[in-house]
């Protein structure tokens, strides 16, 4: 029996960038442009890390929300995109910032801390829209699965 | 029948910008009053309009005002430059999107270059709801409030800024608005952009004490009794552009970093450690703007107090530089000759660089007969892309200290001898990742 040893993981610096092909599965004649590679797949590019409305924020506190977000996560933030009804927002309430779920129905707005429909009620605050503080919308989140220091 | 497109200039300007950009984490300060301290926590460099409505003075030296500030619950913050440049840049890509031709005149104004077809009888309509919707887009973005105002020159759109001030949309366009000529007959000469108040003064006396009517004077007359660079003024009132987009200031002749010690200094090495501080921030910022200086002199005071001493050593670079390690490296050989002559033991309390003959890095002149400055490009790139990343001060040259010297300044703690006081500081929310706002779940 062979056994073959895991290719090693050099540590790359800069971050490798995967080739991306297009052409791969083509049946037929095969396009002769396809051993060009035709981008790179980009993190940053994904949550758009350089747009100007796209902020960072760690998620602290609670164990974990049902959203599935837990503390230490690293929340992409989109502050520009006007929350629609279900998505997971950053809000500024009673003095400090929050992770909620931002919910409308009509004209009525309000934040529930959790995504349950049927508790979402209890929860409710209800606000007008002209008095909440939306910061953003989650686009993303990022977690570590090897928290170092820095991701506690 | 279609005409030339009509240029227009659109002026996009941060009201209280340093106190808008601490207010963007911190929404319970909306409607509050705010103030931002200048280097040191010295005095007010930025004030929001309510702590302007308790009477707090621009340029007010902080330790006389603290006790008032305290009492009216006004909200005192240290300039968080990091903080403040990056919104800055963020806005600055918003701009982007509204116009190919943007210039960026300071941290908190732009010039956007806009264009207007004179035949479309609804433009200045469309103009006004481009002007609200760069206002909307930028607040949406940063949640910053801008003023946006649209002219035919620079001149009047900051003298639109003005009237923009006084309307609830924040935002105008003078080009073909009604009030157009009431609005410059009501605005005093001594709030037109580049007139100073030697000049409005002298103008008031001749007559022309409003913009209006110093658009009015005589080129002629101007010319005798003043010079070009008002006529250049005048002429912009009534439409005609003497300052193109990219074209407006002439890039900075000099450069000066220095900074008040912790506690006075006596002895040579933390001074040179400070001064090659102030030698690489000057390099990094001389790189941010295209830029490299010809020349470079370290100084030494002992400040104001009796026995007064300042040492002085300059000297010329080879080649035009903004190179760290070659403008850090010529900073330190110059600490020595500052220091040469003062008495043993003299106590000092300030020292700094300043950097002249700068020039934009594609005009700078080579010598033939002298080698030119050593450089490592490739090191710099680096060395700003690790700054960007990491934050200030996570790479820096030996000679300025440990990081951890440096990260207990930006700290605010002050420990290093020469470490500035900031004592109220904010985080430097986008910029570095241990900073970052967070978020209960």
């Amino acid at each position: 029996m062979t056994t073959t040893a895991p290719l090693p993981l050099a540590a790359s610096d800069p971050p490798v960038r995967l080739p991306y092909y297009h052409n791969l599965c083509d049946a037929g004649f095969p396009s002769p442009a396809s051993d060009y590679v035709e981008s790179t797949l980009s993190l940053d590019e994904l949550i758009g890390a350089s747009r100007p409305e796209t902020y960072f924020v760690r998620a602290t506190g609670r164990s974990q929300v049902r959203a599935g977000v837990w503390p230490g996560d690293l929340l992409i933030i989109d502050a520009a995109c006007p929350p629609r009804d279900g998505d997971l927002v950053v809000a500024f309430v009673d003095g400090g910032h929050t992770v909620k779920r931002f919910c409308r129905v009509g004209r009525k707005v309000w934040l529930a801390p959790d995504p349950l429909p049927e508790e979402a009620h209890a929860y409710a605050e209800i606000h007008d829209a002209e008095d909440l503080v939306i910061c953003g919308v989650v686009t993303f989140t990022l977690r570590s699965h090897r928290p170092s220091r820095r991701d506690r | 029948m279609t005409g030339e497109p009509r240029r227009l200039v659109a002026l996009v300007d941060g009201s209280a910008f340093y106190c808008a950009c601490e207010r963007i984490f911190r929404p319970e300060l909306r409607g509050q009053p705010v103030v931002v301290l200048s280097n040191n926590d010295g005095c007010v460099i930025s004030r929001s309009i309510e702590a302007k409505r308790l009477g707090v003075e621009m340029g007010a030296p902080y330790f006389q005002i603290r006790d008032l500030l305290a009492e009216r619950g006004v909200s005192v913050f240290s300039s968080n430059y990091a903080l403040y440049h990056d919104m800055s840049s963020r806005i600055e890509q918003v701009l982007e999107t509204f116009s190919g031709a943007v210039e960026r005149y300071s941290i908190d104004e732009a010039f956007l270059g806009l264009q207007a077809d004179p035949w479309a009888p609804d433009e200045p309509q469309r103009l006004s709801a481009t002007a609200r919707a760069i206002r909307q887009r930028v607040w949406d973005v940063t949640r910053v409030p801008v003023r946006v105002s649209i002219a035919e020159t620079k001149t009047l759109a900051k003298a639109a800024s003005e009237l923009a001030r006084r309307l609830p949309e924040q935002s105008a366009c003078l080009w073909r608005h009604p009030h157009r000529d009431r609005w410059l007959s009501s605005l005093r000469v001594r709030d037109v952009w580049g007139v100073g108040p030697r000049w409005a003064r002298r103008l008031e006396a001749d007559g022309a004490g409003t913009a209006a009517e110093l658009a009015a004077l005589a080129d002629d007359h101007i010319r005798r009794r003043y010079n070009v660079v008002l006529l250049r003024t005048a002429l912009e009132l009534r439409g005609i552009s003497c300052l193109p987009l990219g074209e407006a200031p002439p890039p900075r002749q000099s450069l000066v970093r220095s900074r008040m010690f912790g506690t006075p200094l006596a002895d040579a090495a933390p001074i040179g450690r400070a001064i090659a501080m102030h030698a690489a921030a000057a390099a990094a910022r001389l790189r941010q703007d295209g830029l490299a200086a010809e020349a470079i002199e370290a100084f030494v005071t002992t400040g104001n107090r009796p026995p007064r001493w300042r040492g002085r050593a300059a000297t010329v670079l080879p080649t035009a530089t903004s190179d760290t390690l070659a403008l850090v490296r010529t900073a330190r050989q110059l600490v020595a000759p500052a220091l040469r002559g003062a008495r043993p033991g003299t106590r000092f309390k300030k020292a700094g660089v300043i950097l002249t003959g700068i020039v934009p890095v594609g005009q700078r002149q080579a010598d033939l007969f002298r080698r030119p400055t050593a450089e490592q490009p490739a090191l710099m790139a680096a060395l700003d892309a690790a700054t960007r990343r990491f934050g200030r001060g996570a790479v820096v040259v030996a000679a300025q200290g440990t990081p951890d010297d440096l990260r207990d300044i930006h700290a605010g703690g002050g420990q290093t001898a020469w470490g500035m006081r900031r004592a109220h500081l904010s985080p430097r929310y986008t910029t570095v990742w241990d900073e970052i706002p967070e978020a209960r779940l």
